[in-house]
């Protein structure tokens, strides 16, 4: 076995993955060491890549040379575009995935790449010695290296619930690791725990797929992989179903409460209000008994059924009594129960937008032991660990997404800049910047980012074609007109353009609203006799008909967000007689640098801010 | 903001410092330890009930300077939102400041500066922005109107609306984010319907808090009531008739010019300021100009605008002059030294066209118990009266009378109760509505209601959900404006400009 790397990456789920694939593409010796019974890059919960504000982050690793949407493509086995007839601004790609097929891609992957080393057994102890780190396994082995990047997500001192049974473990059938405390005992974890479910998985064999309504894949959703070719799959589709719950299912578990470990207090730890159990919605929303249940397949040859919408901690003579009265499910037989998960999760205040742990140079944090939800946040964070590892490693300036022009960027401000109190889900009103921030322009807004990592590979040839030809089909845009001729005329009748009274640009034709811009965009490139790849014709159609919008938005955002721009100096701040004294030691740990990210900070008074913006404006 | 940011402990007299009085109430924010004090009281703080009032003598060096209240309200729960006590000592006004003079000398405070209390609580968001300007309101308000009001946004029903108004914004935010992240989870008709719902509820709230902005309310802050006519025309009489039986007890406003004669006079909870624009001297030179242009500055602001008339001495080219301004009351005075078909001529009314609404009826009064003069008060219909329009009317006065020509009162009635009676209903029916009275308040909610109404005409063309939030999102700024969770200096330093100390 191995024993000295660069950077070892300790945990092998979709952050720690994404973290080993990015950093083995520099010329660096890299390890991944991840639990034997685990499988790498495993899909625990719902079988699906992407979902609004998700997708564009898939579509962002992707830029950035990542792994996700490779593997997604590989395992995706039906595409939708979510959003769809609400503007290209929101809308977002969801991949549901083979999860067999998933995992066993990222194992193949990674474990051709050469530079890579990957070690499973468990961990039991990470010590600093000097300028390196020292990793001690669970069989004695010691391995080292200069940066860490840990990866753990939900093993560190996890607990699993299933009504009143409580196991330790990280998911189901999964030892847990032992507590980060115990890892490393410099490192502070939040004093709340958190909690996460997933729910019971269904026998396929035993639904009635006649009483559901059937979702089919969509063929019109562009992969996520930017290489591929944009519309030829590379599995098989399948459909997804959509039932719901009634009267019935909501009572039977009203009916339970007591048996609720959420609700009789034996689960302590803080659940994502954006991802509700279904115990949740019976008891919060006391007047709504119908939810929708996504019945959604785990994989081409899997009898696996996950029933996305009832995520549950439930006894499991509950489960399957309140399964049973959902339409379709009348004879679904449980084949693993529901169950939730309480963990540790680090105090993401401590890191920096490297996602360094400040105060420990060289070990960095990603995925949901940062408290985070989702395989796509957590992958997010992994590259952006990952990057910043290897360039501190090779001596080069740190990698940092900007909020206003990525949902990474967004995310990792968010959580570096505030002690989380519950669950970290992305989604769109997160980003000040929506309409910009789409998935048609990923390459446009990340090339800058990807070209800061100095590497050259297929990808970085394909980026900067791809930004030529956009530059040269916006020039092609700007600088056509459509005279008001006959023939013109005629032409603009029979496509539905609208008038053409008078000439205008092409522009301006792209702009109106009944028309769709990448359709007319496509067609008039055509007859041009230039024809130019969806994707770039994609690209400068959506740009053209948002650019007034973005424009404004920009005008407006500046207005509202004059003051959270302006810049702060907390150091001035932490010594100001004026501010309480725990609101100092906030802003000495969080270091907010604009009025903005003071604000985030939670438990800030408003004394403090009222004394700041007074003495700042 | 060039305010007090330090957070030195303060002190003033709260109560007002003109004159000697019974009591006066001593307030003292911002220490950290009450027990620090005690050297100054007899009263043993340990045991101090925070809100009960407690007997002391106030000391210092074993010299009692004063015996009287205490009461102790703990940091978190108090006015300032810091530590206040509150002492209420005899108000001799040498008293008062022997003892502020202790606390300033032995224990640390500073002076307060005038509305510092106030400045505290709102920078320990004890107040808002807008509750500080009820309270500024409520402490400078000249009438029952401004009474009211400034306790209502202090803490009543106008604060509660703002407050819902900003949670019904929250609410159609989410709505949209909800149709955007989350309409998978919740639906899509059920995310629409929650939009539409939640817009209407919006524009319900605002529409109505607009409503009460609708109409000119300078005019009512601080009414005047104007009297322009000519020379001799009866102005005095009728200036001091007024006076004599309505004099406010509030003898004098700081500010006023004193270029035309005025004074405060009190009606039905509301002072009011009489304008005699006799002080503004009219003569046939080109200072008539210049004091007729005045006058009509007056006349422009004036909550209630009385013509009076002499039909002996009238020059139609003075009326010309008014012509186009609505009055709300014409008195055609020395009514009782003609008979009716002289006084028509008299007038010289051919020049001059009279609207008066059709149901306008006209009584006789008179000044006093002497009736030496007596005047034709008009209309008394309802309160939209007669514009004097020109000009250049060449036909018989027959006509223009709606209801035919005017017809000799029968009867005649004390000519003060009249007048006073006009105003009250004007200002009732003006107010009835409860309107919003600050500038800035009407200022925001008019944009805002601007944004909306150009917002609603869009929302049915926009299918694209990103953008039309994106619209949602400019209502942001002017609500936190309304509510005043983050102002510009000039707002701040303009509102504590009204500030007395103590307060």
């Amino acid at each position: 076995m191995k024993k000295n790397f660069d950077i070892l990456i300790i945990g092998g789920g979709h952050a720690g993955a994404e973290a080993a694939w990015i950093t083995s593409q520099f010329d660096l010796q890299v390890g991944l060491i991840s639990s034997p019974n685990a499988s790498l890059a495993s899909a625990p919960c719902n079988p699906a890549i992407g979902g609004v504000g998700k997708g564009q982050v898939v579509r962002e690793i992707d830029a950035l040379g990542g792994l996700m949407g490779i593997v997604a493509d590989k395992a995706g086995i039906q595409y939708r575009t979510l959003n769809e007839s609400k503007g290209f601004a929101v809308q977002s790609t969801r991949v549901q995935v083979d999860k067999d097929l998933y995992t066993k891609n990222v194992e193949e992957l990674l474990a051709a790449v050469q530079n890579l080393s990957i070690i499973r057994e468990m961990v039991r102890s990470v010590e600093r010695v000097d300028s390196h780190f020292t990793v001690t396994t669970e069989l004695g082995n010691i391995v080292t290296a200069k940066k860490i990047v840990v990866t753990t997500g939900t093993f560190l001192g996890g607990k699993l619930h299933t009504g009143e049974e409580q196991t330790a473990g990280g998911r189901v059938e999964c030892k847990e690791s032992v507590g980060l405390n115990e890892l490393f005992n410099e490192i502070k974890t939040l004093p709340n725990r958190f909690k996460t479910g997933t729910p019971p998985r269904l026998d396929r064999k035993t639904i009635d797929f006649s009483k559901l309504e059937p979702q089919e894949s969509d063929s019109g959703t562009r992969n996520f992989h930017s290489l591929n070719s944009p519309f030829k799959r590379e599995s098989r589709q399948v459909s997804c179903y959509l039932t719901k719950t009634n009267y019935e299912t909501l009572s039977i578990i009203r009916a339970n409460k007591e048996r609720s470990p959420i609700f009789n207090g034996q689960i302590k730890g803080v659940g994502p209000r954006y991802c509700p159990s279904i115990e949740d919605k019976a008891f919060r929303y006391t007047e709504k008994d119908v939810h929708h249940v996504f019945i959604e397949p785990e994989g081409l040859d899997l009898e696996t059924i996950y029933p996305n919408g009832v995520s549950t901690s439930l006894p499991k003579d509950v489960q399957e009594s309140f399964i049973q009265t959902i339409s379709g499910l009348e004879n679904a037989k449980i084949l693993v129960h529901g169950y939730a998960v309480e963990y540790d999760v680090v105090d993401t205040s401590q890191l920096s937008k490297t996602m360094e742990y400040i105060s420990i140079p060289g070990l960095y944090f990603a995925g949901q032991v940062c408290g985070t939800s989702g395989y796509e946040e957590a992958a997010g964070q992994g590259i952006i660990a990952g990057v910043n590892a290897a360039l501190a490693f090779l001596g080069k300036n740190p990698l940092v997404l900007d909020r206003y022009d990525s949902y990474i960027g967004v995310m990792v401000e968010d959580l570096v800049t505030n002690k989380r109190d519950e669950p970290y889900r992305l989604f769109t009103a997160r980003s000040e910047n929506r309409l910009y921030v789409r998935e048609d322009n990923t390459i446009p807004r990340m090339r800058k980012y990807r070209r800061e990592l100095e590497l050259t590979s297929a990808l970085d040839d394909f980026q900067e074609e791809f930004l030529e030809e956009v530059s040269l089909l916006e020039k092609l845009v700007d600088s056509t007109m459509l005279y008001s001729t006959k023939e013109n005329k005629i032409y603009f009748d029979q496509y539905n353009y609208g008038p053409l009274e008078i000439n205008i640009s092409f522009k301006e034709l792209l702009k109106r609203p009944d028309n769709n811009p990448i359709t007319v965009l496509d067609r008039e490139t055509r007859r041009l006799g230039i024809a130019f790849d969806i994707d770039v014709v994609r690209t400068v159609a959506v740009a053209t008909k948002y650019e007034g919008y973005i424009d404004r938005a920009v005008v407006e955002s500046e207005r509202i967000n004059r003051l959270g721009k302006k810049k702060i100096n907390w150091e001035s701040l932490a010594d100001s007689k004026n501010i309480s004294f725990e609101c100092k030691l906030r802003i000495k740990t969080i270091r907010p640098e604009t009025f903005a990210q003071l604000q985030r900070i939670e438990g800030i008074r408003p004394a403090t801010l009222a004394y700041v913006a007074g003495n700042i404006i | 903001m060039n305010f007090y940011t330090d957070d030195h402990p303060i002190i003033a007299c709260s109560t007002g410092t003109q004159s000697n009085t019974a009591i006066a109430v001593i307030r003292l924010s911002g220490f950290k330890e009450l027990l620090s004090l005690q050297p100054f009281f007899s009263f043993s703080l340990n045991k101090i009930k925070p809100r009960f009032s407690h007997l002391t003598n106030i000391v210092f060096n074993d010299q009692i300077f004063d015996n009287g209240l205490m009461v102790f309200f703990p940091e978190g729960e108090s006015y300032t939102s810091e530590n206040v006590l509150e002492l209420s000592v005899h108000g001799n006004l040498l008293n008062i400041q022997r003892i502020l003079d202790i606390f300033i000398k032995n224990a640390g405070f500073r002076a307060a500066h005038p509305g510092e209390f106030t400045y505290r609580a709102l920078k320990n968001k004890k107040l808002s922005l807008s509750q500080v300007e009820g309270l500024d309101m409520l402490l400078n308000a000249n009438s029952n109107l401004m009474l009211t009001q400034g306790l209502d946004i202090l803490q009543g029903e106008l604060h509660a609306q703002y407050l819902a108004l900003y949670d019904s914004f929250l609410k159609l935010k989410a709505a949209v984010e909800i149709s955007i992240d989350f309409s998978e989870d919740v639906g899509e008709e059920e995310s629409k319907k929650l939009f539409n719902y939640s817009f209407s509820h919006f524009s319900k709230i605002l529409e109505s808090l607009h409503a009460r902005t609708v109409g000119n309310v300078s005019s009512l802050l601080s009414p005047e009531v104007v009297l322009v006519g000519q020379t001799n025309a009866g102005k005095s009489s009728l200036f001091n008739l007024l006076v004599k039986q309505n004099r406010s007890i509030v003898s004098n406003i700081a500010g006023t010019t004193r270029d035309y004669i005025s004074e405060l006079i009190h009606i039905d909870g509301t002072n009011y300021k009489l304008v005699d624009t006799a002080g503004i001297r009219e003569s046939k030179d080109v200072i008539e100009n210049i004091g007729i242009d005045r006058a009509f500055e007056i006349l422009n602001r004036a909550f209630f605008k009385i013509l009076i008339i002499n039909p002996f001495e009238t020059n139609s080219d003075y009326l010309e002059k008014l012509s186009g301004v609505e009055f709300d009351l014409l008195l055609i005075s020395h009514w009782d030294k003609l008979d009716f078909q002289k006084k028509i001529s008299l007038l010289d009314l051919s020049k001059i066209r009279v609207n008066f609404s059709a149901s306008a009826s006209f009584e006789t009064g008179s000044i006093g118990p002497i009736s030496g003069n007596q005047f034709l008060v008009g209309p008394m219909g309802p309160l939209k009266t007669g514009s004097i329009e020109p000009l250049h009317f060449s036909g018989s006065i027959e006509p223009v009378m709606k209801n035919g020509p005017i017809e000799p009162p029968s009867k005649t009635a004390p000519i003060e109760p009249l007048v006073k009676g006009l105003l009250s209903e004007k200002f009732h029916k003006q107010t009835a509505n409860s309107p919003i009275l600050l500038e800035r308040h009407r200022q925001c909610i008019n944009e805002l209601y601007l944004k909306k109404t150009e917002f609603s005409s869009k929302i049915s063309g926009i299918d694209d959900i990103a953008i039309l939030s994106s619209e949602v999102n400019i209502f942001s700024h002017y609500l936190s404006e309304l509510i005043g969770i983050l102002s510009p200096d000039d707002v701040l330093n303009s509102i504590f400009a009204n500030f007395c100390i103590g307060k």
